[in-house]
């Protein structure tokens, strides 16, 4: 069962910056990945991509900042 | 613009050094156009102490150091496990990326615009970077053109880490010189393993209201200060000889002097031994216990080096410098960076054996916290001298008159047992001297290539009478 | 009012607050009029003196921010017997950055009675300590204090341990040269 996590509501920064390594995200471009690093600082996730609309991306790890995160849940 | 001091009219910087009188103008210490061609002509150059490998010992460790008046992050990249360092500025418009004093991160993220940058200063994020109308095609994230600077080299010292900015100057090596052995020896554990020390954390930082120089130069090479300064700190109980029932240890035979390498500008008290080994270990801890486990570290340190003669320095044999601000015993690392022309930040780290048990470190601990410091028994009285000398010398009548710097000069001598280096009476001021033979050098210099090591045929010494060999007086 | 132990009636709580406070102005005073060694005296043979250095940290990392009491180092980790060396030095009359003497004032506030228990009475307490020395050098130190008291029966209390948390990162003043 995945559990969605809350990022957008009133405790989204501590829960954004609580997020855990594996938890999926999805962005606001469409792309989906994996969450490898969070550095808690608020602001970025380290993420594996396994879908990105530039299919280049697929596989590669980027830093994305938080308004670039539509949604989070775990896997 | 290095050779001229505006303010005072059109005087080289060389004539605010007086040679044969044994002289230096106060000007050195006091004046802002000099202290800011110091930041340029000096720290940019120099091989500047970061810290200690143990303050960073897991991956994505790092620890906020000085070089100067700015600041550096020193890093264990959490990847390649190298240790790093890169200046503490974002290259997008100037925050600083990282306010805290140490931690564990995968990234440094800059509070302001959210540039973001690894372990390696690489800039991996930037807000707003999906942003087509944001950073259109001018996206900087991954380049190597807006990574965190880096500093031009780094060098992992037997455990020390030391860096320059400027990739031109040599090798960390060659530029301790001479000095190489005895620093590696203070970073030895006590029963002569190398690097064998670790360092507590965290730094030890405060404010002296004085000019850099005015501990930097002076400081672990100043023998007659001693007597006076520290006149009270017999009283407290915890002076260096310290320590109930101090044995009378068999002699070893040594000679102590003040040394100066007037090319490096390095320079100390010193002892060279005239004895293969290593002494007898004499008691000097209150604390039980203590004094058993360094006899057994010396035992062991005994055979290790049984047929050799110790570099000159160890327990009780004097301490030294390494240009422009670094002092060194072999149970303190610690240097003096310049924040304005009067003020100074000092920042210290007191080593202890690696394997000693809890108690010895115990021991050693308090004593560094108790000795050391503006909370120290011992250096409270160095800071308020240093200080007061600021405001007195400061003075438009104050600053025409030169400081004194003349004990033994034109009595060193050259010796073959640390080639370079003038050797002259312990409580002389030859270390002092020789500080500002390279601060000279540095001060006029156009680049290392005028500079020793990197050009050989330079003689620094500006002061007469060395073993009869010229000076390189103007 | 805090009725510690529950044993107490408020006014016996009240005498205790009253007296705490007392104790506390007592040690001030002393330390302002110079009189270090019987300040001395309210501290107890097995004391703990400790004042850590304070990191900056980030939000949450609270077990941080304090340097390690017995691990790294502090701006002072102390017995009494080393106090007693530290108030033998100024009292040598030679120790420069407190000759001449300093002039120093304490002021106490925000004395709380925390709790009591067999190992003594917890109370908490700030301070601002002000010291004007020579002509025109202000040094500063803003902090609270966690103290363990012990009652005693000449002093009323002895210092059994003292917590010093001082509002500061990098020490400002450039020696610290009173007691807290
Ligand atoms: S100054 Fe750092 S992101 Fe703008
Ligand atoms: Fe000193």
């Amino acid at each position: 069962m995945s559990e969605t996590y809350n990022i957008k509501g009133q405790d989204g920064i501590q829960v954004f910056t609580d997020l855990p390594e594996g938890a999926q995200v999805t962005l606001t471009n469409g792309a989906v990945g994996t969450i490898i690093g969070n550095p808690r600082d608020g602001a970025f996730l380290e993420v594996t991509y396994s879908e990105h609309p530039d299919s280049s991306l697929v596989g590669a790890d980027e830093f994305v900042f938080f308004n670039q995160v539509e949604s989070a849940a775990s896997k | 613009m290095a050779n001229i001091v505006r303010a005072i009219g059109d005087r080289s910087i060389r004539a605010y050094i007086d040679p044969e009188r044994g002289t230096v103008s106060r000007e050195l210490y006091v004046n802002d156009d000099i202290f800011a061609q110091e930041l340029e002509q000096i720290y940019q150059r120099c091989w500047l102490l970061l810290g200690h490998e143990s303050q960073i010992p897991n991956p994505g460790d790092f620890v906020v150091t000085r070089m100067g008046t700015e600041e550096v992050l020193m890093v264990r990249d959490r990847k390649d496990h190298k240790i790093r360092a890169f200046l503490n500025s974002c290259r997008h418009r100037g925050m600083k990326v990282c306010r805290y004093d140490e931690g564990n991160t995968l990234v440094f993220t800059c509070p302001y615009h959210a540039w973001t940058y690894d372990t390696k200063g690489k800039l991996v994020g930037v807000g707003f970077g999906n942003y087509a109308n944001a950073y259109t095609d001018t996206l900087p994230t991954g380049s190597e053109e807006w990574g965190l600077v880096e500093v031009g080299q780094i060098c992992n010292f037997y455990g020390s880490i030391w860096a320059t900015w400027d990739p031109k100057a040599p090798s960390f090596q060659d530029y301790l010189g001479p000095f190489a052995e005895s620093l590696r020896h203070c970073l030895q554990s006590s029963d002569g393993e190398d690097a064998g020390l670790e360092f507590f954390t965290p730094f030890q930082r405060h404010r002296i209201p004085t000019n850099w120089k005015v501990p930097g130069f002076t400081s672990v090479t100043d023998l007659t200060h001693t007597a006076m300064t520290h006149r009270s700190a017999q009283a407290a109980g915890l002076h260096e000889d310290r320590g109930t029932g101090k044995e009378t240890a068999k002699p070893f035979p040594q000679e102590k002097y003040a040394i100066g390498d007037h090319n490096l500008g390095h320079g100390g008290m010193c002892t060279f031994y005239d004895q293969l080994g290593v002494p007898d270990y004499a008691n000097e801890w209150f604390e039980p216990g203590v004094d058993d486990y360094f006899r057994a570290q010396t035992e062991r340190k005994k055979l290790l080096i049984a047929d050799r003669i110790m570099p000159p320095h160890g327990w009780g044999g004097g301490h030294f410098a390494i240009f422009p601000a670094v002092m060194v015993d072999s149970w303190r690392i610690r240097y003096y960076h310049p924040h304005e022309t009067g003020i100074t930040e000092r920042w210290s780290l007191f080593g202890v054996d690696k394997n000693a048990p809890d108690h010895v470190k115990d021991a050693v601990r308090h004593y560094a916290e108790r000795f050391n410091g503006p909370v120290g028994f011992f250096e409270s009285d160095d800071m308020e001298n240093w200080n007061y000398v600021f405001p007195a010398s400061q003075g438009a009548t104050a600053r025409k008159y030169d400081y004194f710097y003349r004990n033994g000069l034109g009595h060193g001598k050259y010796d073959d047992r640390l080639p370079g280096v003038v050797v002259n009476g312990s409580y002389t001021e030859e270390a002092h001297r020789a500080r500002f033979s390279r601060w000279l050098a540095f001060m006029e210099a156009k680049s290392w290539d005028d500079l020793y090591p990197l050009n050989k045929s330079a003689n620094h010494n500006i002061w007469p009478g060395v073993d009869g060999q010229a000076s390189a007086k103007a | 009012m805090v009725n510690v132990g529950g044993k107490q009636t408020m006014l016996e709580d009240l005498i205790l607050q009253h007296e705490l406070e007392q104790f506390c102005y007592l040690e001030a005073r002393l330390l302002d009029e110079r009189r270090l060694t019987e300040w001395l005296d309210l501290l107890s043979e097995d004391l703990d003196y400790w004042m850590p250095m304070r990191r900056n940290i980030k939000f949450g990392d609270w077990d941080k921010e304090f340097t390690d009491h017995h691990k790294e180092i502090n701006w002072f980790d102390e017995t009494k017997d080393i106090i007693a060396g530290r108030i033998r030095q100024i009292n040598t009359g030679v120790h420069w950055p407190e000759e001449p003497v300093s002039r120093f004032e304490h002021l106490i506030t925000n004395i709380e009675v925390v709790s009591e228990d067999a190992d003594g009475i917890r109370v908490n307490s700030k301070f601002h300590v002000y010291q004007n020395r020579l002509q025109d050098e202000i040094n500063q130190w803003v902090g609270r204090r966690e103290d363990l008291l012990r009652r005693d029966p000449d002093t009323k209390f002895k210092v059994v341990k003292r917590k010093i948390i001082l509002a500061q990162n990098v020490m400002l003043p450039k020696v610290v040269n009173t007691f807290f």
